[in-house]
């Protein structure tokens, strides 16, 4: 797996390495100190993106590595820990936001879930309910729910949830588009979601990870 | 009197000017009299001229005529110049004036000495003329005599000396005395005059000064709220980029300290790793707390309104926070009734709450810290009691200032920086609320924020809530416990829950209160004072009303504690309980209490 971190620290680059090394050995490592600095022919599975880097930054510097790498998982870095800014990048694709704030254990953690094609958000923002539940008025009992979902409908959501488009979880899962589009509806009724946003946080809310289907 | 200036008129601008001194000012008045005179004057000495032409001699009468105009053209142009001359001193000016207006009253006086040539009414037409010109330089002043001492003189003189066949001598006398006397009051009038003049002058001076002087101290006062702003603003900028810079390395450092902990150490290097651990997660925690400042200063802190349930946030406050007080034998708990909704931003009021709770369980030794909630009129107050060393009055205005802390004057880093409080100050004036402080040394004290209650119009849906309320409306619940704050947070719970509630200290007053007042069900502290149990004070209820409904409610959670309770056939409800869970554990134990009595 090829993970690229873009931060415009090289104390943070390095810290990464080092973290990620031991987390995971098949892990293959590059850096970039900005979006400018990708390398063309570069193509990362996983890029952690600071959102604070000199020059092009936050929402512009998400779009960029979007265009530039379209078919890799984007997850977010930041210091800011501001509850609009993580709903932004989400509503934008990002599959999960990690705060570069987090200590070591929950760090350890988050990056676990990543690599592990999870989705990872702060509890703060978690805690929040969001306006679908709010609608439903109860939480419904998602970890139940999800199990009645056919692995194929959970292969499309967990696709979906890292910012694949329809067009590309059809590809990777040799279906139509229109096939994803039910399976996916269908997931997100269970999950008690109307969009993929929602279904981003439900989905760390379940700390839901694709280990044992997919067999990374 | 003082007029307004302007809007905008600096100082010395325009809409101010004043003669520099009282001599300035004369000297401008003669000038512009003399401006003025020459044209009736001039005609004046005409008239005169010819209705003695038969009498004098033409060429004596034209050189006196000559002399008269060529003076009030002379006075015309000479002194405006000498009024805008200011480089002169005003007593040189003044002397000068004085010479020209002496020349002038000569000049007037010389036509008198043609009385042995004229009629009587001719000699009373000229001093008809000269009395009035006199009394008409009344206003110059100091300058009064130079002109009319001559005048009058040279008339009082010569209406005593020249005879006339048509006056007896004692009338020309009478008016030639009449003329000193019209000439000393005119005198007196001209002093006066000039007094007045010259207290006028000093009084409009002190106060064009004095408005100057409120210009200018307006202005330097603006100018100095620019620079305090400016320097706010500056040590905002400082303070934010400072610690942005700081906690880049940090996050490295955790990223670090998080690569070492996941590889195998041997026990020495372990601690070493956890010891780095906890530094750099107290730096970390002290860095935001400073960033949150500077943010909240900045006005860059957003908030994100929604109608929300304090209750929730409430609740989970308390259960992330129960271990740091368990930790320090304090006990957390909650009161507070659904049923609350306020618009405001979840992620602050958190904040506010947190760091109100984190105070009250740093400054409170032994007993306990209640995080309160209730209806008041429009708001909704929520409030953090506890029974803590209290803040003296003195006090009560600066804990809420930056890096203050009271009875910390070593400034031990364990009690964190004193931002605490000055967040909460700021945090509250942004979500527009209120914060009101009651304490009191020795007993504790209540911090209490009120926000406006949302309009009930957009109801959180709250379902278990509202059927727990419904079953539980009107219930006489009697509370034990030997803690009078949880004691009073326990009744504001089950009050907002709907129910009526009675309290008691230990077993025996709870058995009095139960036989007065018969209750639906009891709810006991497992330890009371002394050798008193929650599981004694149900039986001995139990005694007098057999089947009563019990529940158990414990702060801690040692093994033989929970065993006791288990034999007793109780159920045992945790602290801090929240609202719902109380609600949920009243139910069961009137629905098991029913069940076994139907059975």
């Amino acid at each position: 797996m090829l993970v690229l971190l873009v931060d415009d620290h090289a104390l943070f680059r390095s810290g990464m390495r080092m973290l990620l090394s031991d987390l995971d050995e098949s892990v293959d490592f590059v850096e970039a100190a900005s979006v400018e600095e990708i390398g063309a022919d570069l193509r990362p599975d996983l890029v952690l993106l600071d959102l604070n880097l000199r020059g092009v930054s936050g929402a512009g510097a998400f779009a960029r590595v979007r265009e530039l790498l379209p078919e890799a998982t984007v997850v977010a870095l930041s210091g800011e820990e501001d509850p609009v800014l993580i709903r932004g990048v989400i509503e934008d694709g990002a599959a999960g936001f990690i705060p570069k704030a987090s200590t070591p254990g929950v760090m350890i953690g988050a990056l676990r879930l990543v690599l592990a094609g999870g989705v990872y958000l702060p509890p703060a923002v978690l805690g929040a309910p969001s306006p679908s539940t709010a609608r439903a008025g109860r939480e419904p009992d998602r970890g139940d729910a999800l199990s009645a979902l056919t692995p194929r409908q959970l292969d499309a959501l967990l696709l979906a949830v890292r910012g694949k488009s329809n067009k590309r979880i059809a590809r990777e899962l040799d279906l139509s588009e229109g096939t994803v589009k039910q399976h996916l509806s269908a997931a997100f009724r269970v999950l008690g979601v109307s969009n993929r946003t929602e279904a981003v946080y439900a989905t760390a809310e379940l700390g839901l990870a694709p280990i044992a289907r997919h067999g990374h | 009197m003082v007029t307004d200036a302007p809007d905008g008129a600096g100082p010395g601008g325009a809409a101010i000017t004043l003669p520099q001194s009282a001599g300035q000012a004369l000297l401008e008045t003669v000038a512009r009299q003399a401006r003025l005179v020459p044209v009736p004057v001039s005609l004046t000495s005409l008239v005169i001229a010819s209705a003695v032409r038969d009498k004098i001699a033409v060429p004596i009468l034209l050189a006196w005529l000559a002399g008269t105009i060529g003076m009030q053209l002379f006075r015309a142009w000479y002194m405006p110049r000498l009024a805008a001359d200011t480089a002169r001193g005003d007593a040189e000016r003044l002397a000068l004036a004085g010479r020209v207006s002496l020349v002038n009253g000569c000049i007037h006086a010389s036509s008198v000495l043609a009385f042995p040539w004229l009629e009587l009414t001719e000699r009373a037409l000229v001093t008809m003329v000269l009395v009035g010109l006199t009394s008409g330089v009344v206003v110059s002043g100091s300058l009064f005599r130079a002109f009319s001492a001559p005048i009058l003189g040279m008339l009082a003189l010569q209406w005593s000396l020249v005879s006339s066949p048509e006056l007896a001598d004692w009338s020309r006398w009478g008016v030639s005395g009449l003329i000193v006397f019209l000439y000393l009051l005119l005198q007196r009038l001209a002093n006066d005059t000039g007094a007045a003049v010259a207290e006028t002058f000093t009084i409009r001076r002190r106060e064009v000064s004095l408005r100057r002087d409120l210009q200018d101290l307006n202005e330097r006062l603006k100018v100095a709220l620019e620079q305090a702003q400016a320097a706010n603003r500056a040590k905002t900028r400082f303070l934010a980029s400072a610690s942005h810079d700081l906690r880049q390395p940090l996050h490295a450092l955790l990223l670090f300290t998080a690569a070492l902990s996941v590889r195998r150490l041997d026990p020495k290097s372990q601690e070493i790793a956890a010891r780095i651990d906890d530094a750099t997660q107290a730096l970390a925690h002290e860095l935001d707390t400073l960033l949150d400042v500077s943010k909240l200063d900045a006005g860059i802190v957003r908030v994100n309104r929604e109608t929300l349930d304090p209750v929730a946030v409430a609740a989970r406050l308390v259960e992330t926070m129960g271990p740091l007080a368990q930790r320090k034998g304090v006990s957390l708990a909650l009161a507070m009734g659904p049923g609350l909704r306020v618009d405001t931003d979840r992620t602050l009021i958190e904040r506010v709450l947190r760091n109100l709770l984190d105070n009250a369980i740093k400054y409170t030794e032994q007993g306990s810290v209640v995080l309160g909630g209730r209806r008041d009129g429009a708001w909704v107050a929520l409030s953090v009691t506890d029974t803590g060393r209290g803040i003296p009055v003195a006090e009560q205005e600066r804990i809420f200032e930056e890096f203050y802390q009271i009875d910390n004057p070593e400034r031990d880093r364990q009690r964190g920086l004193g931002l605490g409080l000055a967040i909460v100050r700021r945090l509250v004036g942004l979500l527009g609320g209120e914060l009101a402080l009651e304490s009191e040394p020795g007993r504790g004290s209540t911090f209490t924020l009120r926000l406006p209650a949302a309009p009930d119009a957009r109801p959180v849906p709250d379902a278990p809530l509202a059927a727990h309320r419904r079953t539980l409306g009107g219930l006489h619940v009697l509370v034990v416990d030997d803690e009078a704050s949880v004691r009073l947070g326990t009744s504001l719970l089950l009050e907002g829950l709907g129910c009526r509630v009675s309290v008691a200290r230990g077993t025996d007053e709870a058995v009095e209160v139960a036989a007065r007042d018969a209750p639906d069900i009891v709810l006991a502290d497992l330890r009371l004072r002394g050798d008193d149990t929650g599981v004694r004070a149900v039986a001995a209820l139990r005694r007098v009303r057999p089947g009563l409904p019990a529940l158990l409610i414990s702060g801690d959670t040692a093994p033989d504690r929970l065993r006791e309770a288990e034999r007793a056939g109780l159920a045992l409800l945790h602290k801090p309980v929240p609202a719902d869970a109380l609600a949920q554990g009243i139910s069961d134990a009137l629905a098991g209490a029913g069940a076994t009595r139907a059975g």
